[in-house]
């Protein structure tokens, strides 16, 4: 492994505070789900990753979590931001993520591979954080569920189909399952597990 | 707090790799509405049972922009409601607060405020035993075992012996209650008279047990139903008389003993909202008249 020592970006500007505010974004966003969420103090992110996406792995990413980073987003300049700033290792294995980031052109087949806990601990599984081109909450994907009060509409526009059948057979697992987290610029929203998808 | 030299803590006490443990737990929690999620509780600067299970959550989740509000058997004004306060003032210069409106974080031992909560607002349990079915399966790995399998027969055979018992079920605090069809969870030591507040509540709730190192959570707008059964179906407690200071007949009353010839009087445990209802001119039986309220008497 042969990184720079000194990243390119540089991370939160305050890393106490702007950890706790972006913690509190995600917090709401997996509390709400399919509700459009924004970060207000994104760091300086690298090349490749959206803010967003850099501000979540800032804020809950350390050394007791492997990172595993998608073909397309694994550039060495995130590794080395991650290792700088986070402290947290970056595995070649899926199956030991904590976190799993992917791209908008990630293949997703990967999805498969990463832990969704077992029945006995089922937090022990990934978060999957998918780095978009943008979120709509136009009426698109309808979802019910834990944190909804009717229903929330959300959409990735642009995205493969693809994820949203990734999206329902990861909800039949439940309580076992993949919670999802999906950034675009400054903003976010997520999906946990108990999010059902209607029509 | 002058002096920059001398030794300060983090924000809010724990360090940032403890709140991030946490805050990764606490997300899982959400996550698995009603599951304990295992964590690596940390020593607090108080005693086991003083709310440290609380404390942590309340201290990986609070920021400088928000309101804190404590409370004790639903008072503001006790020991543990007052000093948790004062901590969380000292390690985070937090705004606190006894108005539960005000408040976007609420961390409570024991009670569920009266006054509705707004989604814009976390309210933090204190739990000292988190699992229900402990004093029924005193093994974790049994009990762990009892939730994969979605196996709460036990629970119902207990609520069973109280009717065989006393003709009723005679549980009225901790009472257990399940959580979005799935997770059978203790909703900590509670009156049964909140658990309705639990239901489609607003606010997001969560729950740390400190001793025990188990922290879980309710997601807003979440349907929690108290075990029961058809033909003895869940009720909540109900008192013959009003609060005696605010007069109201829908809130939690605490019996208090007046004297030693069986004086007596029942009054909100909730001490903002019974102060809230005086304030906007309710009276009780026990109220002082204004008109003849005197000087102090000197002790």
């Amino acid at each position: 492994m042969n990184y720079s020592t000194s990243p390119s970006a540089l991370g939160f500007d305050n890393p106490v505070f702007d950890a706790t505010a972006t913690f509190r974004t995600v917090l709401e966003a997996m509390s709400r789900p399919a509700t459009i969420q924004s970060i207000r103090h994104v760091p300086d992110a690298p090349s490749g990753i959206g803010p967003a996406t850099a501000a979540v792995l800032l804020a809950l990413a350390d050394m007791d979590t492997p990172v595993w980073l998608a073909p397309e987003v694994a550039s060495d300049t995130l590794r080395t931001y991650l290792h700088f700033h986070a402290g947290c290792p970056v595995t070649d294995a899926p199956e030991a993520a904590v976190f799993a980031l992917l791209g908008r052109e990630s293949d997703l087949g990967v999805i498969d591979k990463l832990a969704i806990g077992s029945a006995e601990y089922p937090d022990r599984s990934a978060t999957v954080i998918i780095d978009c081109e943008s979120l709509s909450s136009d009426p698109g994907q309808n979802f019910t569920g834990p944190g909804i009060k009717d229903t929330a509409s959300f959409d990735i526009p642009g995205f493969p189909p693809a994820i949203w059948y990734l999206v329902d057979r990861n909800q039949a697992l439940f309580p076992l399952g993949l919670d999802w987290i999906f950034t675009a610029g400054s903003q976010l929203a997520a999906l946990p597990r108990t999010s059902k998808r209607g029509s | 707090m002058s002096n920059s030299a001398a030794p300060s803590y983090n924000f809010a006490y724990l360090d940032e790799q403890t709140k991030r443990m946490i805050r990764r737990a606490l997300l899982k929690a959400v996550a698995i509405p009603g599951y304990q999620v295992p964590f690596a509780s940390r020593e607090m600067p108080m005693p086991y049972g003083w709310g440290t299970g609380g404390i942590q959550v309340t201290a990986a989740v609070i920021g400088p922009d928000d309101c804190l509000k404590v409370i004790d058997q639903g008072s503001d004004d006790t020991t543990n409601a007052v000093s948790i306060r004062k901590f969380f003032a000292k390690v985070g210069d937090i705004e606190t607060t006894e108005e539960t409106e005000r408040a976007t974080v609420i961390q409570t031992r024991h009670r569920i405020p009266e006054t509705e909560l707004t989604e814009d607002q976390i309210l933090v349990y204190q739990v000292p035993i988190p699992e229900p079915l402990r004093f029924l399966e005193p093994k974790e790995t049994e009990t762990r075992k009892m939730h994969a399998l979605e196996e709460y027969g036990l629970m119902h055979v207990k609520l069973y012996e109280d009717i065989s018992q006393h003709g009723e079920i005679a549980t009225t605090y901790a009472y257990p209650v399940k959580v979005d069809g799935r997770y059978v969870m203790d909703p900590s030591p509670t009156p049964k008279f909140d658990n309705p507040k639990m239901n489609n509540m607003a606010a997001l709730q969560l729950f740390g047990a400190g001793r025990e190192k188990r922290i879980y959570a309710i997601p807003p707008y979440t349907e929690v139903v108290s075990l029961d059964f058809d033909d003895h179906p869940f009720s909540i407690q109900k008192w013959d008389e009003p609060c005696a200071l605010c007069g109201t007949r829908d809130s939690f009353l605490d019996e208090v003993i007046l004297d030693d010839q069986g004086g007596r009087m029942f009054v909100c445990s909730d001490s903002h909202h019974c102060a809230k209802r005086q304030a906007e001119g309710h009276r009780g039986a026990l109220s002082a008249d204004p008109a003849l309220e005197t000087e102090e008497v000197a002790p």
